[in-house]
């Protein structure tokens, strides 16, 4: 049994999208939350940065970091480190400001982009240890395709990934805190289940709203169970043996995307940025530039969820104080929809699938409650305004 | 293309059976009409509730007469479904000892296991131990699982009209067949492809 | 003998299918994914807070999938008489769903049992701990306390004429920490007839632990990741290599 393309046909649904009245953010995001205002949660934590007395943070930064450092060993910190400008904006200030022993920690993008490897090493070469962990890539092709196919986000494995490999290697090396750098949910819109989430992670929140299955369920003919290794996060007894603490910099430190991007420059002259000055489907050039199936994760992104790169850039410099609304829909009219053209073909390759195979899972994620076909081609139903 | 005339006695889930009969190439007519089931070319009696209130309906509809006409005399196929099963039996014991259709030698009893760990009702998928060849259940391998959800059973002492038999606390019979007159106490159009199987058995094959 | 059954609770809000969390709609998915084969039953429940939005939303869904299932469907949400229950099963549902319709008129049960028969009646029960450590079954979306007692007021329904008992732990609804295990035996110990188990599931392992240690006769997942055939398979072959008897393939 299968419920499929006549429901996608069906005209006339009444369902509506809203959106923020602050930012551009649809109510379509998963867990976003929209106030009586109309104003998102996002647009709402960034207000509230305003208040906050960040003196205080810094105060209680410094606290934790003398509780849980380690005692013995020579890294202070578990660093989850991409390359890219935030992960290295913050282990840059832990190292140079703080005075900490950061192990950088990266679990290998499915993609490999040049761009991404490139500023890595030239980060390292500041002085930092590097911890690299590429899995086994027959089981990560396997499952990314799978995931495409099932889910629209090649990336599901690669996101237990990312949250599991910092939590071994804390555990295996004996190095109870680990500093990633923001909270997801109260930076672009989410639950935020209490005060205590923003500041500390909790792996249940991660495995029930970024990851939403448990890795253990991927073995299948091809996968066994000691394949699921790099995904599967460590046990519990052990993490708390250790005394694992999950910090975010961001709830120390006022987090600011493009801010970050500044210091970084800044720092590293040398930081390479999107070639042809903006990644597809966005206006900027200096944000997820590590791997190459990136753009192709936004689009279903966009085609999932109606809003797409753009959107997500323009939402964070609109909290951010940095670009008004109208600039924001000015973008995102030019840039959300675009075909992710770059990378496509090796994207495709990674996943086994031929262009047509790729049109139809397109199709079979694109949500009949926002997208109605008109004019021969897809439109959204209700546009951003 | 057959005409199956589903009949309406105000008491089954007609409309999951006239799916399934669309779905396996043939036209369903839901009703109560003696014109229409005679028209078609066989009939499903299907149910869902309780005996002493099923015959009643039949009555009150003034179906006993019309299947009775089709069924009896006309010869015409039917296959009745779940309680539809237990209402072409002598009898049932079901809130009191009430009598059915009578054209099968068998009689419903209400299911009770000497082992209290199996819950009644019986619901979900189990076997069909197949007793003997029938065209009704041509095909379909042996172990092919199919939905039930009951509380009463059916038992016959005449070993010719059973089909399969199936095992809850005890053996009963899961399906029956004597002359033009077939029953499942599991539903078809409930156990996917081998339900859906089974009921185009039925309708091509059981003549 | 009778197979253990892996159930799909499928819950809409003004006729999309959402995920929940903790009893509130969290994000809305696509429907084109829900494609199961494998799956032994399906329960759709309409979740739309009253006055939200229009019924008809979620009766275009039943016949939905009435049209399409083979398998047997329930469906419930906002179901408070025969009426209700009788449009339900019109509209092609198998079994009808009651929760706080019968919390509020216990009668209920019976009414429908009546017409329909016990097998057609499944009583979910929405389970919190109460601060005696017991379980205290919770009104109109998990909100409101009845000061019930779970196991009681299950025995009590069955005694009206539920033909089945699904009940479900709220503190637990999508964590994928696992079922709440204790109160599925709790209500199992209860009653004669099936129980069905409901939030929690996160991985296959659980389905084992709500069935071997819970006494369930049916373990139900929410999670709309478990939907696909892949997933059901995949889960039903861990149950039997576990020694669960299931329907698999």
């Amino acid at each position: 049994m299968s419920v499929s393309a006549d429901r996608r046909a069906r005209a006339g649904d009444a369902r509506t999208v809203r959106y923020c009245t602050r930012c551009l953010m649809p109510d379509t995001r998963p867990r976003v939350v929209f106030d009586g205002m109309g104003v998102c949660n996002a647009c709402r934590t960034a207000e509230e940065k305003a208040r906050i007395d960040w003196d205080t943070r810094r105060t209680e930064f410094h606290d934790y970091v003398a509780r849980y450092r380690a005692k013995d060993g020579p890294y202070d910190c578990v660093v989850p480190w991409s390359g890219g400008k935030d992960s290295s904006y913050i282990a840059h200030r832990l190292k140079f400001e703080f005075g900490l022993n950061p192990l950088l920690v990266t679990f290998s993008p499915l993609l490999p982009n040049e761009i991404g490897a490139a500023n890595r090493e030239a980060f390292v070469q500041l002085g930092f240890d590097h911890l690299m962990v590429r899995p086994d890539q027959k089981v990560s092709r396997r499952l990314a395709r799978r995931f495409f196919i099932e889910r629209g986000n090649p990336k599901v494995h690669w996101d237990a990934g990312i949250n599991a490999i910092p939590v071994q290697v804390a555990v295996k090396y004996r190095i109870p805190l680990i500093f990633y750098a923001e909270h997801g949910e109260s930076e672009y819109g989410g639950r935020v289940l209490s005060e205590e989430h923003r500041k500390r992670r909790d792996l249940a929140e991660v495995l029930e709203h970024q990851i939403g299955d448990d890795p253990y369920n991927w073995m299948d003919e091809e996968i066994a169970e000691r394949s699921l290794a790099p995904y599967l996060y460590p046990d519990p007894a052990e993490v708390e043996a250790v005394g694992v603490n999950a910090l975010y910099f961001g709830y120390f430190f006022r987090w600011n995307m493009l801010e970050n991007w500044r210091y970084m420059q800044r720092v590293m002259p040398s930081f390479r940025t999107a070639d042809g000055g903006r990644s597809d489907g966005t206006f900027t050039d200096f944000d997820s530039l590590d791997d190459r199936i990136d753009n192709l994760y936004y689009y279903l992104q966009y085609v999932k969820f109606g809003f797409g790169r753009a959107t997500r850039d323009a939402c964070r410099m609109i909290q951010n104080g940095q670009m008004t609304r109208a600039e924001g829909l000015d973008l995102l009219r030019r840039h959300d929809a675009e075909f992710p053209h770059t990378h496509f073909d090796a994207s495709l390759d990674y996943l086994g699938l031929d262009a047509t195979a790729f049109v139809e899972t397109v199709d079979l994620h694109r949500n009949s409650e926002i997208w109605e076909f008109r004019g021969n081609q897809w439109q959204l139903r209700f546009p951003p305004a | 293309m057959a005409t199956v005339a589903i009949v309406d006695y105000g008491m089954g889930n007609l409309r999951s059976v006239a799916g399934a009969v669309a779905k396996v190439g043939h036209t369903p007519v839901v009703t109560r009409a003696a014109a229409t089931l005679a028209d078609a070319d066989c009939l499903v009696l299907p149910g869902v509730g309780a005996f002493p209130d099923a015959m009643r309906s039949i009555g009150r509809h003034g179906l006993d007469a019309a299947l009775d006409i089709e069924v009896r005399q006309r010869g015409k196929p039917l296959l009745g479904i779940c309680l539809g099963a237990q209402l072409v039996t002598r009898s049932s014991e079901e809130f009191g000892l009430h009598g059915g259709l009578g054209w099968v030698e068998a009689r419903v009893r209400r299911i009770a296991p000497d082992d209290t760990s199996l819950r009644v009702p019986h619901v979900g998928w189990n076997d069909l131990f197949r007793t003997r060849d029938c065209p009704l259940l041509d095909g379909v391998p042996d172990d092919a699982l199919f939905y039930y959800v009951h509380s009463y059973c059916i038992d016959s002492d005449d070993a010719s009209v059973v089909v399969g038999e199936c095992d809850y606390g005890g053996r009963f019979v899961a399906a029956l067949a004597r002359d033009n007159v077939w029953a499942t106490q599991f539903h078809p159009e409930k156990s996917q492809r081998h339900g859906l199987a089974v009921l185009a058995n039925f309708i091509e094959r059981c003549h | 003998m009778l197979r253990r059954r892996l159930v799909t609770v499928l819950t809409f809000n003004d006729g999309v299918l959402f995920r929940t969390k903790m009893f509130s709609p969290d994000y809305r998915y696509t429907l084109n994914f829900v494609d199961a084969w494998s799956v032994d039953e399906i329960v759709v429940l309409d979740i739309t807070r009253p006055g939200s939005g229009e019924r008809a939303n979620f009766e275009a869904v039943v016949s939905d999938f009435a049209q399409r299932c083979f398998v047997p469907l329930a469906a419930g949400g906002g179901i408070r008489s025969v009426d209700d229950a009788s449009r339900a099963l019109d509209l092609g549902a198998d079994k009808v769903v009651v929760n706080t319709g019968a919390l509020d008129r216990p009668a209920l049960i019976g009414d429908i049992a009546q017409r329909y028969g016990s097998q057609c009646v499944v009583l979910a029960i929405d389970a919190a701990r109460d601060v005696a450590g017991g379980y205290s079954a919770m009104a109109a979306f998990g909100q409101r306390p009845t000061g019930r007692d779970v196991a009681a007021w299950a025995a009590e329904a069955v005694d009206l004429g539920a033909g089945e008992i699904l009940v479900t732990s709220i503190e637990r609804d999508g964590s994928l920490a696992g079922y709440d295990v204790a109160l599925c035996r709790t209500v199992a110990d209860a009653v004669p007839v099936p129980v069905l188990i409901c939030g929690g599931a996160g991985n296959w392992k659980h389905f084992v632990a709500g069935i071997a240690d819970g006494g369930a006769s049916a373990v139900c997942t929410a999670n709309i990741y478990h939907f696909t055939e892949a997933s059901i398979r995949s889960a039903k072959q861990h149950m039997a290599r576990s020694g669960i008897d299931v329907r698999v393939g």
